[in-house]
């Protein structure tokens, strides 16, 4: 759970450090993209990881739209209360539009390819769960690569510092901001399919994972890539254990309290930028 | 150039409220107020009680004499205010006190409604029906059965449906009788899983109370927040404990995760029983399917024998809302409906305290309602007396079969089957 919270996370975080917006329906980008996969298993019998390519290209197109038409106008406008809410706004509207699409129904998918769990002695790993590790670590090593290998990262990686030396370096910033959505749209569309194998979709699943994306990338540092898939770990682990060891009901309080206490003494995060 | 637009703006403001006004003001309904979770994780819930209110305006406002001798299907109206007919408006609490609270005091203040009902969650109901009481209006509470609601010495809070200590009761005298009916394996230890909110944890303690007395050891309880992405930790201490029955409390999404993550887990208790009616939900048994058989739950709603049952569920309803099935939501909320507007009837007005004062003398009889209770009459803190839950499980294919009470019993409970032997 930890990778695809990492996942999410890092999609939010790029974004946030690019822009320096905070995209609060992130987690309803991830809900478009589980409900992408359901609909192409209801129709077309199509296994949720085959519908990963479809996912991604779904939500980045509604990410590039977003941006298009919402944040590069909201951009210029000096109040980042405007910021805020607009991406506050377009959440409630794309969980209310899906709502009244879907009806508020739990569905899920039947059958998924990966199902059942895999026994090592006396623990039972859960395949989907196992599957779904796997591929955000996968899809977060591709945009990991991505950002820091190839030219156009380092473009990215240019402008998320400074937008005007990148403009001045002939760096096209907005070229470089839509970059940014498809590469969010790339981690929200995986983590949505992916997460179609085992969990149940609603309209309002995305504000799970959007509650912890933000305590992900706020852990890890703004605009850190590399903190969100620590910190994603991290979530995710201790988030577990502290279910054994303390007690499922006050699972939750370790993991906001990490949090807590890694901003006293670190507070831009653990790997942020100063 | 731009101040000069204020002013046309607050002329505007001030013209259509007055004109909403009038018209409201002109308006020949009764309104009643609902509070339900019509958006959030919930919806699919508030969903199912819209559908029972469109339901209940249809039984109370126009004649139906093929659904006799369901309570006012014959008539059009109310018939004591001349046929006056009612107006259901809605608010959305989104499943949290503040804004349950908030809705109730928007329809109580704005909306004029004469009465409240509602709210699914007990902790909705809580904060509603405060505020119900500060206005002196009767809250009707159709389906939140935590036991706390009756005990506050509220006036106008009036409970047509039971409250988790009598279903709890129901659930372990079933339970009992299964238990020594069923030879080939012992029961002694129950595992209670609830989760956190006001509703899984009084059910948790009810539990724990009366587990003893039906000859159980209660030997864990484990209570988790029903927003939870995860329920590996709190499935692996289920397994570590290996009880003999599950007594589980849990909304429809967590039951659901609950229940794959058993699956993967290859667990299965001896007995695995729901303290409410997860299995009757439409999402748990499209998702679930077969894995959700032989599970044992409480209703408040089964189809009992009477001529209007079929004319309204099947035909009726299913006409109308072809991705329900009628269940014990729309049930609840017709009978309340119907409650609060016999009350208006023998008040003979819509006076909040003339209104308290006719609730506190209800007495509807079993065969007038659709729910299969023995009628309603409430008792001096507003309880329904006459309401009982039945003990179903979950057979193949959701073929629901009755155990408990023995009146209503049609069928012989199935052993909870391990996983390989599905």
């Amino acid at each position: 759970m930890g990778a695809l919270y990492a996942l999410v996370a890092s999609g939010l975080s790029l974004i946030q450090g690019l822009m320096n917006i905070i995209n609060f329906c992130h987690g309803d980008l991830v809900t478009i993209s589980m409900y992408t996969s359901f609909l192409l298993w209801s129709v077309f019998k199509m296994d949720p990881l085959l519908s990963i390519p479809v996912c991604i290209i779904v939500s980045t197109l509604v990410g590039i739209a977003t941006h298009k038409l919402i944040i590069s106008q909201v951009l210029r406008s000096p109040s980042s209360f405007g910021q805020m809410f607009s991406t506050y706004g377009l959440g409630i509207l794309i969980a209310s539009t899906l709502q009244f699409v879907f009806t508020p129904n739990y569905r899920s998918v039947l059958n998924p390819f990966v199902e059942g769990s895999i026994s090592i002695g006396a623990i039972n790993i859960s395949k989907p769960l196992l599957f779904g590790a796997v591929g955000a670590l996968l899809a977060y090593g591709l945009c990991y690569w991505f950002i820091r290998r190839t030219p156009e990262g380092q473009a990215l990686q240019a402008t998320e510092q400074d937008h005007g030396a990148a403009q001045m370096m002939g760096i096209d910033t907005e070229k470089m901001f839509l970059l940014g959505w498809t590469i969010s749209g790339f981690c929200v569309g995986t983590a949505g399919a992916l997460l179609t194998n085992f969990y149940y979709i609603h309209p309002y699943v995305g504000e799970t994972f959007s509650n912890i994306s933000f305590v992900v990338v706020t852990l890890g540092g703004y605009g850190s890539f590399e903190g969100s898939l620590i910190a994603g770990l991290i979530v995710g682990v201790v988030e577990t254990l502290s279910g054994y060891v303390i007690g499922p009901q006050y699972k939750l309080i370790p993991v906001y309290l990490t949090y807590l206490i890694v901003l006293m003494f670190r507070p831009r995060g653990l790997m942020g930028r100063r | 150039m731009k101040k000069s637009f204020i002013p046309v703006i607050l002329l505007a403001v001030i013209l259509t409220s007055i004109c909403f006004s009038s018209v409201s003001a002109a308006d020949d309904t009764v309104k009643i107020g609902v509070v339900y979770p019509l958006s959030g994780n919930q919806a699919l819930t508030g969903f199912e009680y819209r559908a029972g209110c469109e339901l209940a305006e249809e039984i109370i406002n126009n004649e139906h004499p093929e659904w006799a001798p369901l309570k006012f299907a014959e008539t059009a109206g109310i018939p004591a205010l001349d046929g006056k007919k009612i107006e259901i408006v809605y608010g959305d609490s989104q499943a949290t006190p503040e804004r349950g609270q908030n809705e109730a005091e928007r329809l109580i203040t704005q909306e004029g409604v004469v009465a409240l009902i509602g709210a699914f969650n007990s902790s909705v109901s809580t904060t509603a029906s405060q505020v119900a009481k500060r206005y002196g209006i009767p809250f009707i509470c159709d389906s939140a059965s935590s036991p706390t609601l009756t005990s506050r010495g509220f006036q106008y809070f009036f409970r047509v449906f039971g409250n988790d200590a009598i279903f709890v009761e129901n659930l372990f005298t079933a339970m009992r009788e299964e238990a020594d009916k069923d030879t080939s394996r012992e029961y002694k230890t129950v595992m209670v899983l609830n989760e956190n909110s006001l509703w899984g944890s009084d059910v948790a303690d009810i539990a724990k109370l009366v587990a003893p007395k039906y000859g159980f050891e209660v030997v864990d309880q484990i209570s988790y927040p029903s927003t939870t992405t995860q329920v590996n930790s709190e499935v692996q201490r289920v397994v570590a404990k290996d009880p003999d029955i599950l007594f589980q409390a849990s909304y429809v999404a967590d039951a659901m995760l609950f229940m794959r993550t058993f699956k993967e887990q290859k667990y299965t208790p001896k007995m695995y029983v729901y303290a409410d009616g997860k299995p009757l939900n439409f999402s748990y048994r499209e998702t679930l399917g077969p894995d959700g058989w032989w599970t044992v739950f409480r209703t408040v709603y089964t189809k009992k024998d009477a001529p209007f049952v079929n004319l309204i569920t099947d035909d009726y309803f299913s006409e109308h809302y072809p991705d329900l099935k009628f269940n014990e939501n729309q049930g609840s909320v017709i009978t309340s409906v119907q409650v609060l507007v016999d009350a208006i009837n023998r008040a003979g007005s819509t006076d909040p305290e003339k209104l308290r004062e006719a609730l506190t003398q209800t007495d509807i009889k079993g065969e007038e309602i659709i729910l299969p209770f023995a009628g309603v009459q409430f008792d001096e803190t507003g309880q329904n007396i006459l309401a009982r839950a039945i003990v179903v499980q979950a057979q193949e294919d959701f073929k629901f079969v009755n155990l408990w009470p023995a009146e209503m019993k049609n069928g012989d409970y199935v052993p909870y089957p391990a996983w390989d032997e599905r």
